[in-house]
């Protein structure tokens, strides 16, 4: 007979072997249960284009128009340091085209590589842990059908601690929270449609709210303008207030906006902005701009003027 | 340019509320594309410090700001065509290639809205 610490010592080790072979479960049955969604690559475009076109995968400001789509190597810079974009073409080597629907998935829902490291969150995955199952499984047909291009990925170029992937895990403790929508009671269908496009796929709060010290959105400020958004660019307040945010615009002014990316008084885009409209916003149906300006209309209006500093 | 972007506000109040103004979009397309004319001589004297957004590039390749300026002119005819057609897609999308000439020539030679002075 063994003592007693010892064999409760191993009984708690089987527990715990038991907890991960259960957990492994659960995991390989969601796999499963990705890998029988059929894919439409038709959606898939339209789910592509409602995130602005993956754009930040382009690199356009390197490269000029004729960038190879989706290769990556764009620098972003941060106030942590610069990152590149990855290369998600097709490529088997230096790309995405061995990963599984599930690969993809959690990549997009979790920011986990298939090799379990951490993305880092100029990744915006806080937004797209939103997405729906169909939509993921989508899109990844979708991206999966443009051209190949071998492209090694770039090593950012920033100061210990956030170059170090592990660094990660504790942003992810304090700034990340899988995004769940309710079933918008007393909410109309298209409001709904909006709130899905903006908070999760067109991830507008991305760019658009400032956020805190530790590189996390401030929810507090939620749309309210960024002094330091994407690569150094101001992204304006665009929370219904009237003077410092666009309060102001009509509905048909802020569609108009997304179609053709013409403010208004008649000034054109700059910017990434410009980009994500160009390559995505622009493309879809006029249904899903509509929806996106009735949603936009109701979130909290918050007095911010955005200045450059 | 403030002429432009004014022109350019009251064609899309006309395209996007849908407005009932006969032959509205053409006359400003139009009026835009003479405007051209009057860029080159606007820009020709390099006044690039103080109140201006205008980079010093405007100077340092001016072939290349004249030859946006042609983009400029011809995008600003094909909206007018389109309009006079009465092809609303066809508008859109000449609406859409006038929108990016003045990116074609805002990218290169204005500067971004982080350098502005309106900001400083
Ligand atoms: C990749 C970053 C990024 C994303 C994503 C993004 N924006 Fe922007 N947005 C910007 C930047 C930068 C500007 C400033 C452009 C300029 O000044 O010309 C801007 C400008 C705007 C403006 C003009 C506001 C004004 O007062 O001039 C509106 C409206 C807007 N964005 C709405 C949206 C909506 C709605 C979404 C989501 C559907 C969105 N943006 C997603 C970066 C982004
Ligand atoms: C050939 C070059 C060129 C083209 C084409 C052009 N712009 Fe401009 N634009 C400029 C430059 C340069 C400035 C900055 C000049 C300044 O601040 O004095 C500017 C500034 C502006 C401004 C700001 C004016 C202000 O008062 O600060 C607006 C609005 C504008 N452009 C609208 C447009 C629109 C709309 C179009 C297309 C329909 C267009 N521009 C096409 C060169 C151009």
């Amino acid at each position: 007979m063994l003592p007693v610490r010892t064999r409760s010592f191993l009984l708690g080790v089987l527990v715990f072997i038991a907890l991960l072979v259960g957990h492994g479960a659960q995991a390989n049955e969601a796999a499963r249960a990705l890998d029988a969604i059929a894919a439409d690559v038709e959606r898939g475009a339209r789910v592509f284009r409602s995130t602005g076109g993956c754009t930040c995968h382009t690199n356009y400001p390197g490269e000029g128009p004729n960038a190879p789509e989706l290769a990556g190597g764009r620098a972003m810079e941060t106030p942590f340091g610069v990152f590149y974009s990855t290369n998600i073409t097709p490529d088997r080597e230096t790309g995405i085209g061995e990963w599984s629907n599930a690969d993809f998935a959690r990549a997009m829902r979790e920011g986990l590589s298939p090799e379990g490291q951490h993305y880092f969150p100029t990744f915006p995955y806080p937004s797209f842990s939103g997405l729906t199952d169909q939509d993921i499984i989508d899109l990844f047909a979708y991206i999966q059908s443009r051209p190949a291009d071998r492209r090694e990925n770039r090593a950012p170029e920033a100061p210990l601690p956030f170059s170090w992937r592990g660094s990660v895990a504790g942003w992810k403790l304090v700034n990340f929270t899988p995004k769940v929508f309710d079933d918008a009671p007393g909410r109309s269908e298209a409001w709904a449609r909006g709130r899905y496009l903006v908070e999760a796929a067109a991830h507008c709060g991305e760019c658009h709210t400032p956020r805190t010290l530790s590189g996390g959105l401030d929810g507090s400020m939620a749309l309210a303008g960024s002094v330091e958004g994407p690569e150094g660019q101001l992204a304006p307040n665009i929370t219904p207030h009237e003077e410092t945010g666009i309060g102001d615009w009509s509905k048909a002014d802020l569609v108009w906006y997304l179609q053709m990316g013409l403010k208004p008084d008649g000034d054109d885009t700059q910017g990434l902005m410009s980009e994500v409209i160009e390559h995505g916003y622009a493309e879809l149906p006029a249904s899903d701009l509509e929806a996106m300006a009735e949603y936009l209309a109701t979130v909290p209006s918050i007095e911010n003027r955005v200045k450059a500093p | 340019m403030s002429a432009i972007g004014t022109n350019m506000g009251a064609i899309g109040d006309i395209l996007k509320n849908q407005l009932d103004v006969p032959g509205g979009v053409a006359n400003h397309a139009n009026q835009m594309a003479d405007a051209a004319a009057l860029i080159a001589p606007a820009f020709k004297k390099q006044l690039a410090e103080g109140a201006t957004d205008a980079k010093v590039e405007i100077w340092s390749d001016w072939t290349g700001f004249e030859k946006a300026i042609e983009d400029y002119e011809s995008a600003a005819r094909a909206l007018a065509a389109a309009a006079a057609s009465g092809d609303a897609g066809a508008t859109g999308k000449a609406m859409r290639g006038l929108g990016k000439s003045c990116g074609g020539c805002h990218k290169p030679y204005r500067k971004p809205k982080e350098d502005s002075y309106k900001n400083q």
